[in-house]
Formats: C-alpha cells, sequence, structure tokens
C-alpha cells in the first residue's frame, strides 16, 4: 500500500484528502521504498520539511507499481527488502524505461556492493548509517541534475532515438542510419515542432574544421525523409526554404 | 558517521525521534537481544536460528541507529554484525566472542535508554 504524505504549502496547510490537484502537481514527489518505518518515517519528514510530497512504500512490487504509475522525481530506494533484492527491483525499474534519479541507501558497506549498486542503475549510493545533512545534500544534487542528462531517450510519435545505444526505432524497430543521420534524428526529435536552422544542423553534424558541401545536409535530410517513410513513422520532416527544417508529428501540423 | 566516538545532545536527538519511536524500538531491541542471548546460552546444540535472528537484529541496529544519533550503539551492531558474519562462514565451537559483543550492544542500549 502505497502511504502518500502530502506536505503543508507555505501558504498553509493541507490536509491529506484535501488537497487541490494544482498543489499535489507543482510539488517534486519522491517515492522512499524501505522497509524498516523508523528510516522511512525519518526520510520523509526531513523531505516533506524540504517541501517535497512523499510516497512511501516497504515492499518491491509496491513500489513497482507506484513508480510506474507515477512520475517521480527521485526514487529513495533501500537495498534489503523482504520481498525482492533491491538491485533486482532498480534493475526492473530501468528494464521498465523509468527514469527517475535512485538513490540506493543500504547498510552493506563493501566497496563491491557500491559498485554493484551502481552499475544495476542506480545514480548515488548511501550507506547507513548516514548524517541526515548528507542525506539532504544527496537528494539536492540528484535533484539538480538536467533532466538531458539523467535522459538519454528522445521521443517523438513512434520514434525513440537512444543515445546510450546509438540506436533509433520507429514502432520499436530499429533504423538503418549513418552516423550523421542518426545525429541529425536526435537534433530533430529534441526539437520536435520548432523550426531547427540550416546553420544550427551544420553546427551539430561538422566539427569546425570539416569541409561541408553546400547540399550535404540536403542530402542527409532526403535519406533520412526516405527511412522515416519507409519505417512508418507517425512524423514528416518539414522544410522551410531558406530557414531549415522542423520534425512535424502527424496531426500536430504548425503553421 | 564513522568514527564518530560521542553522539549528539539530547535536543538533536529529539529532532531525529520527535515521538520517541525509536527510542521504544530500542526498548524493544534490548529485549529481543536479551532474550536471545538466553537462548543461546540455555540452547544446547541448537544455535543457528538465535544466530540468524542475531544477526538480523544486529544488522537493522547498525543501519539505523547511527542515523538516529545513536552512533555507539550503531558501531557496536556493525561490530556485532561483522563478528556474525565472520563465524557463518567460519564455523568456530565458541559463540564467547559474539556473546561479548552482544552484551556490549547490550550495555549501550541500556545507556541510551536510562537518558531517555
Amino acid at each position: 500500500m502505497v502511504n502518500r504524505n502530502i506536505v503543508a504549502s507555505p501558504q498553509g496547510n493541507v490536509l491529506p484528502g484535501e488537497e487541490s490537484e494544482s498543489f499535489t502537481i507543482s510539488r517534486p514527489r519522491i517515492l522512499v521504498v524501505e522497509d524498516d518505518s523508523d528510516i522511512s518515517g525519518l526520510l520523509s519528514r526531513e523531505l516533506a520539511t524540504l517541501g517535497y510530497t512523499v510516497d512511501r512504500v516497504e515492499l518491491a512490487e509496491e513500489a513497482l507499481l507506484a513508480a510506474t504509475a507515477t512520475d517521480y522525481a527521485l526514487l529513495i530506494v533501500d537495498l534489503g527488502l523482504p520481498d525482492r533484492d533491491g538491485l533486482d527491483l532498480v534493475r526492473e525499474m530501468r528494464r521498465l524505461l523509468i527514469e527517475a534519479p535512485i538513490l540506493m541507501l543500504t547498510a552493506r558497506r563493501k566497496v563491491e556492493d557500491r559498485v554493484l549498486g551502481l552499475s544495476s542503475g542506480a545514480d548515488d549510493y548511501l550507506v547507513k548509517p548516514f548524517a541526515i545533512p548528507e542525506f539532504r545534500a544527496r537528494v539536492a544534487a540528484l535533484l539538480r541534475r538536467p533532466a538531458r542528462l539523467r535522459d538519454n531517450r528522445f521521443h517523438a510519435a513512434n520514434i525513440v532515438v537512444d543515445r546510450d545505444s546509438l540506436e533509433a526505432l520507429v514502432g520499436g524497430v530499429g533504423l538503418p542510419l549513418a552516423r550523421k543521420q542518426f545525429q541529425l534524428l536526435e537534433l530533430l526529435v529534441r526539437r520536435k515542432n520548432h523550426m531547427t536552422p540550416k546553420r544550427m544542423i551544420e553546427e551539430t553534424l561538422y566539427g569546425f574544421n570539416d569541409e561541408v558541401s553546400p547540399n550535404s545536409i540536403e542530402a542527409h535530410i532526403y535519406k533520412l525523409r526516405n527511412v522515416l517513410k519507409s519505417a512508418g513513422a507517425q512524423a514528416t520532416i518539414e522544410t522551410r526554404r531558406g530557414i531549415g527544417y522542423r520534425l512535424v508529428l502527424q496531426g500536430d501540423r504548425v503553421e | 558517521m564513522k568514527g564518530r566516538k560521542t553522539d549528539p545532545d539530547r535536543t538533536a536527538l529529539a529532532l531525529l525521534d520527535p515521538d520517541g519511536s525509536f527510542i521504544e524500538r530500542l526498548r524493544q531491541d534490548r529485549a529481543t537481544l536479551m532474550a536471545l542471548l538466553k537462548e543461546l546460552a540455555d540452547g544446547g546444540s541448537e544455535k543457528q536460528a538465535p544466530l540468524e535472528r542475531l544477526q538480523t537484529l544486529a544488522h537493522r541496529l547498525a543501519g539505523a541507529a547511527g542515523t538516529f544519533g545513536h552512533g555507539q550503539i550503531g558501531e557496536a551492531a556493525i561490530t556485532l554484525e561483522d563478528c556474525l558474519a565472520d563465524i557463518a562462514f567460519f564455523p568456530v565451537h565458541s559463540i564467547d566472542p559474539i556473546l561479548g559483543k552482544a552484551s556490549r550492544l547490550c550495555a549501550l542500549l541500556d545507556g541510551a535508554l536510562r537518558e531517555n
């Protein structure tokens, strides 16, 4: 069962069940997965003091349900859970494309345990016992990370660009793209529905010392269009002559 | 936290445990610890089950006590947990080292409970 702790707003107290939708949406929400109720209670109090909304669960299965249903800003996961190893839980979360940063808590003190935790998909690791000021600092650091550093997958309609695996997919099927076409698609997907000037494309694809032929960008666009069309992409590349290009999602045509 | 010799003052402890639930837990852990020590002393050859329960208790205390400002209890629990882990890998006939470390933990729990 998810224990949703609603924190007080700066304007006044909000009781559970009385919170307005806009209030809860506007506050970063953090999930604490910890079976030691004293520890999870302490962390929840600290996080609430810092202005976060906190959900608490004790089991890995509850954590999976909560994390797939809610867009958390941060997940705090204890390694020793009653129903499943915390490492397995973190791997499963990453497999399910849950991308929120994960702070792992554990009483395991060996270096190899910390390495294993981080390599399983956690972003940081805190060994119990810990000092509360250190906990606060680590939470702040994880929440400070720009989203672009946390998220290496970019989506536009049924197109996915994965910078970690250097794969571009349409409907889950890999696209046969050369390196420059991959970079071009990534740029267009990240700027979906926004005009991307030709100069920006040149700066992304080529270094200062590269020689760029006058039609090279057009040639890459032409090939990329054909690949996207063949794969059934639900987005097309629109040309604005003399300005640049724009990836337009089907049904989102911008005038 | 490691190597800390003194624990925070009572005001700091109260901030970490405002409703006293952790102190209550220490009280229960102390009672469990005493029962396990008695079981180990009286239990004849069957020591595996109480040793496992003792390891679980030490592990949980090792993680929580220091976080709640009871650093010395946490360190004593870590020492006990490490000792229990060593015995699991290298079985020995005598559990005296464990009893000694558990008694030290018990004394520290007594001290914390007296102050609260």
